[in-house]
């Protein structure tokens, strides 16, 4: 039976022990670098022990630490766009890829051999194969696209507070999808012997 | 008649905005006459769900990733530091 407590407490000194890696791992997917997930994971550990008083128990220690922590990515995530913010905007050699002199598919869209991603066997290998498409992403492509999945705030809100026009984060956005779109139609949807048999569904 | 490559920015921008009139109007019927950019929107939509839920799954427990054995005890002497 698994333990049910009401009110959690806070074990400031089993922290690094138990909930270590899993801030470790929340970070890094979000920014990238084990360099930057570490320093993110001890921020968080600095302002956890500075803000022990306001830990009310109504969530558990992990869960509230990974709260802070979301914030400490969403701000970096901020600052770094910022700071690259004046990057000009060259032409997309991935949508020079898909589309054609005049804006058609050079492929049509195939019908993908399955849409659900989230049969449950596959869980793991699915979050990998999406993992690896994100890291395909150029940094600032990722980050931008990261930060829109993660921050709460509206996309108008978003595009303020990195300082960039309206226009460039949603061409950001659409970079990201199409190659995103592209490396999972390839490296997941793609033809699956296992469920073609089961037919296709439109 | 807008391009495929045009309904395909719209078909990106409809996931973070509301598009105008006019934008659901062109790719309303650009969507009509071209399957291609149809199955671009379901399978986008199909990627949108699975980023979402990607990021919302706080940390994946089953993966290896991991701190060195440095870095903890870095780390567990910054706490322990903290809390005399």
């Amino acid at each position: 039976m698994p333990r049910v407590s009401t009110v959690s407490v806070l074990e400031p000194e089993m922290w690094v022990d138990a909930h270590g890696d899993c801030l470790y791992r929340y970070a890094l997917v979000r920014v990238r670098t084990p360099e930057t997930a570490e320093e993110l994971v001890q921020q968080t550990l600095l302002a956890a022990l500075k803000g022990r008083d306001s830990f009310k128990g109504d969530s558990s220690e992990r869960t509230w630490l990974i709260a802070i922590l979301k914030r400490k990515v969403v701000d970096w995530l901020r600052l770094n766009l910022r700071q690259r913010s004046r990057q000009e905007m060259s032409t997309d050699e991935a949508s020079n890829r898909l589309f054609g002199r005049i804006g058609d598919w050079k492929k049509q869209p195939d019908e993908w051999s399955f849409d659900n991603p989230g049969r449950d066997i596959c869980k793991t290998e699915f979050r990998e194969t999406l993992n690896g498409c994100l890291d395909k992403l150029p940094h600032r492509l990722r980050q931008a696209f990261v930060l829109t999945y993660i921050d709460e705030e509206t996309t108008e809100d978003i595009r303020r507070s990195v300082n960039v026009t309206a226009t460039n984060l949603a061409v950001m956005l659409h970079r990201a999808r199409l190659r995103l779109w592209h490396c999972m139609s390839v490296n997941w949807f793609g033809e699956d012997p296992e469920t073609i048999s089961r037919g296709r569904r439109d | 008649m807008i391009s495929c490559r045009r309904a395909a920015e719209l078909i990106s921008k409809e996931l973070d905005t509301d598009l105008s009139f006019q934008q659901r109007v062109r790719l309303g019927f650009h969507t009509i006459v071209c399957s291609g950019c149809r199955r671009f929107r379901r399978q986008l939509k199909v990627i949108d769900v699975a980023v979402t839920e990607f990021f919302e799954i706080s940390s994946d427990e089953n993966s290896e990733t991991s701190l060195s054995a440095d870095s903890k005890q870095r780390l567990k002497a910054i706490v322990d530091s903290h809390l005399d």
